[in-house]
């Protein structure tokens, strides 16, 4: 049975228990009341017939007068209502039977009254003797005194009775009440400790479970015992419980999936390290080669430039003209192979150490080298236009090694060009500030644009362009370590255009902004 | 300890043949050949300037007028026989040029770190190396004024 119910069981017991209880209050009430009432009538007969023993005495001693004889009747017919007014009041055969006697005793009193009357009356026609007269009157008045006593004796019986039925009724609704009380109490009792024995038990499961969920035991059922309320909470609780278990078991899954996924990052991360560490030891030694290169490499090639020079020299006379011929291909190779070696020195210098913060000049940088470039071919006649002014933040020697494989080319290209003209200048394009090196010479199809910097790719023949491949390669890797960009634009015999960023440093119009502002925060 | 300089002199320090032959021809060029020892190490530098090793028994008392010297060589390196010559009272201002294949900014700075007057890159071009070494001959022998000690 549910809690619910059992409650309003013990709640509808406990109403219909004082309902009853007030009506055996109401009941106890009415008849204390009416009990009373007949007590009061009681006392009202005794009182009356009092008055009429009163009347009855004025009557005989003061004369015998009319007035005192009729109102002695009015209180006999008084007397006669009240008894009757009396009888449904008294509910008992025996008060009943003493209401009768006493009505039948009040008619014999006005039988006898009226047989005194007429005693008067004779007396006073002078049928009977005065001493006649008295003796049958005071015999007549004894019988009177007597009926009187009997009804007074009567009244007290009623009273008696109405206050025993008082008596009675009282205990009885305290019985009653006092059964009550104590049927109510053991009834609460009883549903009370059902009630908690059930509550009790309910929550132990509960607490039971809960534990059993908090040391990780999902599989754990709380018993449906008893239906009702408890049943419903356990009812719920174990499919809770069945979902925390499900969700549970996926958390681990993913859990145990998140730790294999951990431990996959671990071992790429090892493997990351292990490369990377390789890398290093491979970029060292790759210094290193760099750095033998630069010594080593070189001595050979002197030596072997440098004693071909020596023998066509010394003995160049004795040699016929062939063999100058090739010792002369020795000394040009050999002056190639150093430029390849300087290239290559230069480019991987390119990429490593630090790289500096300078604040450079481009265009005085760019007129440096257009004057070494008009020394060394002063017979050639080119325009230059370099835009002035223009300054970039970044590694000075880097820099100028860009340059001077950009401005390079720019005068190696237009060679063969005529009215050959080279510009350096700078462009806003969406938003990033490019510097540029364009030249009107021999260009390059821009279906090779891909292979312009990668290192020995070259777009000319030796025979057209001397060349070792390397310059836009070595350029490139400098204006990604400066965060830049570095991109041609060209046709064939129409001209080349190498753009470059160098976004770590500053651009022309910040520095004047800089310049502005630095005059502003310091007056004076 | 004064001394006067009866002939003045070079020390080749150079571990590579073919380089000291392009040297010597060089300097032979502008008549400097026969003023010039050479030596192939740096031990060997040191033992020829001391007078210890195989030169104990070097004739003469001076030491010589330059000192050319290569940076990479076996056994005692380059840049050890300059800070040895610094540290020694007796060489102390010894005039000496670093003539070296490397072009490294990290050489060119630790060279005059350690007390070196002259730094020359050995040019690639024959024609130019052969220039620079009579050059570097005549300006150390004959126009250069050395430390009187």
């Amino acid at each position: 049975m549910k809690i619910r119910t059992r409650l309003k069981i013990m709640t509808t017991a406990s109403c219909a228990l004082i309902l009853v209880m007030a009506l055996l209050l109401y009941w106890s009430r009415e008849r204390i009341a009416t009990a009373t009432k007949a007590s009061d009538m009681a006392s009202e007969i005794v009182f009356s017939s009092f008055e009429r023993a009163l009347l009855r005495g004025d009557y005989l001693r003061n004369g015998y007068q009319q007035r005192s004889r009729d109102q002695w009747f009015a209180k006999q017919a008084e007397v006669s209502h009240l008894i009757r007014k009396a009888f449904p009041v008294f509910q008992t055969d025996d008060s009943r039977k003493i209401l009768s006697d006493m009505l039948k005793d009040n008619e014999e009193c006005a039988v006898i009254f009226r047989q005194v009357v007429a005693n008067r009356e004779s007396l006073v026609k002078a049928e009977r003797s005065a001493a006649e007269a008295s003796a049958i009157e005071n015999r007549l008045v004894r019988a009177l005194l007597l009926k009187t006593s009997n009804a007074i004796s009567n009244t007290r019986r009623l009273q008696v009775e109405s206050r025993r039925l008082i008596a009675s009724t009282e205990q009885t609704a305290l019985l009653i009440s006092l059964f009550k009380i104590a049927f109510l109490a053991l009834f609460v009792l009883m549903i009370g400790c059902s009630i908690g024995r059930l509550i009790g038990k309910g929550i132990a499961n509960l607490q039971q479970g809960a534990a059993a969920i908090s040391r990780g035991d999902f599989r754990h059922a709380i018993p449906l015992e008893g239906g009702g309320e408890f049943a419903e909470v356990a009812e719920a609780f174990n499919t809770m419980t069945g979902k925390l278990a499900a969700s549970h078991a996926s958390l681990e899954l993913e859990i145990e999936a998140g730790r294999r996924t951990a431990d996959q990052i671990a071992g790429l991360n090892r493997e990351l390290t292990q490369t990377v560490s390789q890398l290093q030891g491979a970029n060292q030694e790759l210094e290193a080669f760099a750095y033998s290169v630069s010594h080593d490499l070189r001595a050979p090639l002197r030596a072997m430039g440098g004693f071909s020079r020596a023998l066509l020299e010394d003995f160049g006379d004795r040699l016929e003209a062939e063999a100058r011929d090739y010792l002369n291909e020795i000394i040009t190779g050999a002056g190639h192979m150093a430029q390849l070696i300087d290239g290559l020195l230069t480019l991987s210098r390119s990429t490593h150490g630090e790289l500096r913060r300078d604040r450079v000049d481009l265009s005085g940088l760019s007129q440096r080298i257009r004057r070494e470039l008009e020394r060394l071919e002063p017979e050639r006649r080119v325009q230059w236009l370099i835009e002035p002014g223009l300054s970039a933040q970044g590694d000075e020697r880097m820099i100028e090694i860009v340059l001077r494989n950009l401005l390079g080319n720019a005068w190696k290209y237009t060679g063969n060009t005529q009215g050959a003209a080279i510009r350096v200048y700078s462009e806003t394009e969406e938003g990033e500030l490019l510097f540029r090196v364009a030249d009107n010479g021999a260009g390059f199809n821009m279906a090779h644009a891909a292979k312009l910097f990668q290192p020995f790719q070259r777009l000319h023949r030796q025979d057209e362009f001397t060349g070792i491949g390397i310059g836009l390669a070595t350029a490139q890797r400098i204006v990604h370590r400066h965060g830049g960009v570095i991109k041609a634009t060209g046709a064939p015999r129409a001209g080349a255009t190498f753009s470059f960023s160098l976004p770590c440093g500053e651009h022309k119009g910040a520095t004047h902004a800089n310049d502005e502002k630095g005059e502003v925060d310091t007056p004076g | 300890m004064p001394t006067t300089r009866k002939e003045k002199s070079i020390l080749l320090v150079e571990d590579n043949g073919q380089d000291e032959k392009l040297i010597l021809r060089a300097l032979r060029k502008v008549n400097l050949a026969n003023q010039v020892d050479v030596v192939r190490d740096g031990q060997q530098a040191l033992d020829y300037l001391f007078r210890e090793g195989e030169f104990a028994d070097r004739p003469g008392d001076d030491f010589p007028t330059v000192l050319l010297l290569d940076l990479n060589l076996p056994r005692v390196s380059g840049l050890e026989v300059l800070r040895r010559l610094r540290d020694d009272p007796r060489t102390r201002l010894q005039p000496v040029v670093i003539l070296t294949s490397s072009d490294e900014e990290r050489d060119l700075v630790a060279s005059y770190q350690d007390g070196a007057n002259s730094f020359v890159r050995k040019p690639l071009d024959f024609s130019e190396f052969a220039e620079t070494v009579a050059r570097l001959g005549i300006y150390w022998l004959a126009v250069n004024q050395a430390p009187m000690e």
